[in-house]
């Protein structure tokens, strides 16, 4: 709570730590998301086509990124 | 030793900018070349200048295309708005549009060597190069003369973002307001620009959350009341004419070869941009320019995928990776990167200003230019296409590094000629010698005749696969033959107007102009005068 505070004062701004931990959450939710497309094969025919392909190495990209600048602390994003 | 190094510096510094201007003539040959031609080059520019002509009449193009004229629009209005008066002065035309395009293509250019200049430590060569560099790519070459709002989109947001990027961390609240004000414009030109007022706004986020979330609050509200504006005073038709109509079908392979033609070209500018971005993100703070690469490279590129879209997408990134890259060169060759512990070995070379640095920089410029090369390739430039081993790889007389093989990548960039605008004055003699309206995949020849313009297929094509067209009303006038002509180019029309044209009218004759087939059309059953 303190740090949600924390964010919305004048001077605050994002870190390193704080951007890579919401990359590795949009990753997750995004592999997730483009894999639930076939398990709920939502109108369309089985199989991982190119355009889920791509999201989902865009989505193991924005990972990978994310777990390299946890490490980083509470240098300034 | 140093001296040669420096002299061989010099000579390939002044190898690429030569390459650079080579690159920049031949544009501007070809803005010259169009910018009077009366006729459509590109599809659906005289459907901007339609747009143009009834905000200069005072009304909006956003209408129900189940009446006739069955016309309406699918851009904002910013672009046709600034252009209006020149109606008024000079009646409707195609070179004024075109030229502001071009002017605002120049616009660009200036915008993005001042940032290399101001915050690549003042390296005035490399700043002329990265503004000519983005004039050279052949995804800007194609759209910068052309009659489309696209052009001064790109000037917009890239004069926001340049403002941003210091007006925002000094607190300077003229400079957000005026930056925030461009990118509100810049979507107002065109729906594209959200893209990079995400980009924008994620990066103030990054740098200062509470004041982001203020201003974004201000940005988004000032924005919303113009759309509420637009949508209350067209009765409804904003939102299904811009934002209905323009959801169209997406088409990966489309969007991949794109993306990999973009690479090709751009490459040996991507590259250092990457490089940049890299040492921003693991040992500096994020610039404004590396999210707004990061996004328009992104979501433009997947957007270039949709039906309609194509290598135009790709301009904003562009305009990122010259200044990023004009930046991280200029930085090299000033000396002027700041060393975290971790990387103080490597980048105490590179600010050494070591040989491969002096050599690299301008080789990389002149890849570029070769990468991106596109120039006719006969009358006066057949010499220098004879030194370059350039041969025709497009039309008959032009060439062009991207070729026309990927889908999505505009077919044109050649030199218009004296029997394109003949034959387009065949065609509007054929239109002035009916006197019922014409039908035609292209305004310009309504314009020519001084007819009206009816329709305006790829927005009745969007809307009819939307759901939100049936077209009854115009089938029937195609039915009962009250069209004098139809004039096809793509057959754009919704699959039943065109099944209607097929039942109604019949093939009379083929005139080609621009490299494309004119279909003309009349009625059967010898209907026609």
């Amino acid at each position: 709570m303190s740090t949600l505070l924390l964010m919305f004062s004048r001077d605050y701004t994002v870190t390193k730590r704080q951007l890579g931990i919401a990359f590795v959450a949009i990753g997750i939710v995004g592999i997730l998301g483009v894999l639930a497309i076939d398990i709920l094969q939502v109108g369309r025919q089985g199989g991982i086509g190119p355009a889920q392909a791509f999201a989902l190495f865009v989505m193991v990209v924005v990972l990978i990124v994310g777990l390299t600048l946890i490490p980083l602390g509470d240098a300034p994003a | 030793m140093s001296i040669i190094l420096r002299r061989l510096h010099l000579g390939l510094m002044l190898a690429a900018s030569l390459a650079l201007l080579l690159s920049f003539l031949v544009y501007l040959l070809y803005a010259i070349n169009l910018i009077p031609f009366p006729f459509d080059y590109d599809q659906g520019e005289g459907f901007e200048l339609q747009d143009t002509v009834l905000f200069s009449q005072g009304q909006l193009p956003y209408r129900d295309t189940e009446v006739y004229p069955f016309y309406s629009s699918n851009y904002p209005p910013l672009y046709h708005a600034l252009a209006a008066p020149l109606v008024w002065i000079f009646g409707p035309a195609y070179w004024y549009g075109r030229t502001l395009s071009f002017l605002a293509s120049l616009a660009s250019a200036c915008v993005i060597g001042y940032a290399v200049y101001r915050d690549g430590h003042r390296h005035l060569w490399l700043a002329a190069l990265s503004g000519l560099a983005f004039l050279a790519s052949n995804f800007v070459y194609h759209i910068g003369p052309l009659f489309r709002q696209h052009t001064l989109m790109v000037a917009l947001e890239t004069a926001a973002i340049v403002i941003l990027a210091r007006a925002f961390p000094q607190r300077d609240k003229r400079g957000i307001a005026f930056g925030l004000l461009l990118l509100i414009c810049a979507g107002y030109t065109k729906q594209l620009a959200a893209i990079t007022a995400v980009a924008a706004l994620a990066w103030m986020f990054l740098r200062q959350p509470r004041a982001a979330l203020r201003w974004a609050a201000g940005f988004i509200g000032f924005g919303a009341l113009i759309f509420l504006w637009l949508n209350l005073a067209s009765d409804g038709h904003w939102w299904t004419q811009t934002i209905v109509a323009n959801v169209n079908q997406f088409h990966p392979l489309q969007a991949f070869g794109l993306l990999a033609l973009w690479f090709q070209l751009h490459g040996f500018l991507l590259v250092p941009a990457g490089l940049l971005m890299f040492y921003e993100t693991y040992f500096d703070r994020l610039s404004i320019y590396a999210i707004w690469f990061c996004f328009a490279a992104l979501v433009g590129g997947i957007a270039s995928g949709t039906w309609g879209a194509g290598d135009s997408y790709f301009t904003s990134s562009i305009a990122a990776a010259c200044i990023l890259s004009g930046i991280c060169l200029s930085r090299s060759l000033k000396a002027a990167w700041r060393s975290p512990p971790q990387l103080q070995r490597v980048l105490g070379q590179v600010n050494g200003a070591a040989w491969p640095i002096l050599l690299l920089v301008p080789l990389l410029y002149l890849g570029y230019a070769r990468a991106t090369l596109k120039m006719p390739t006969h009358g006066a430039f057949a010499p220098l296409a004879n030194l370059l081993g350039v041969e025709p790889n497009t039309r008959e007389s032009f060439y062009d590094s991207a070729s026309f093989d990927v889908p999505g990548y505009a077919n044109i960039g050649y030199f218009v000629s004296e029997e394109d605008e003949i034959a387009g004055r065949r065609i509007v003699d054929l239109i002035k010698a009916s006197d019922r309206p014409v039908l035609s995949e292209d305004a310009s020849f309504a314009f020519a005749a001084n007819r009206e313009v009816v329709s305006n297929p790829t927005q009745l094509r969007n809307l009819y696969l939307a759901g939100s067209f049936r077209g009854d009303r115009l089938i029937e006038m195609i039915e009962t033959h009250q069209f004098g002509l139809v004039i096809l180019r793509a057959q754009f029309y919704p699959t039943p107007v065109l099944e209607a044209i097929g039942r109604a009218y019949q093939h009379w004759r083929t005139i080609r102009m621009n490299r494309f087939d004119y279909l003309i059309l009349r009625p059967k059953h010898g209907a026609t005068e």
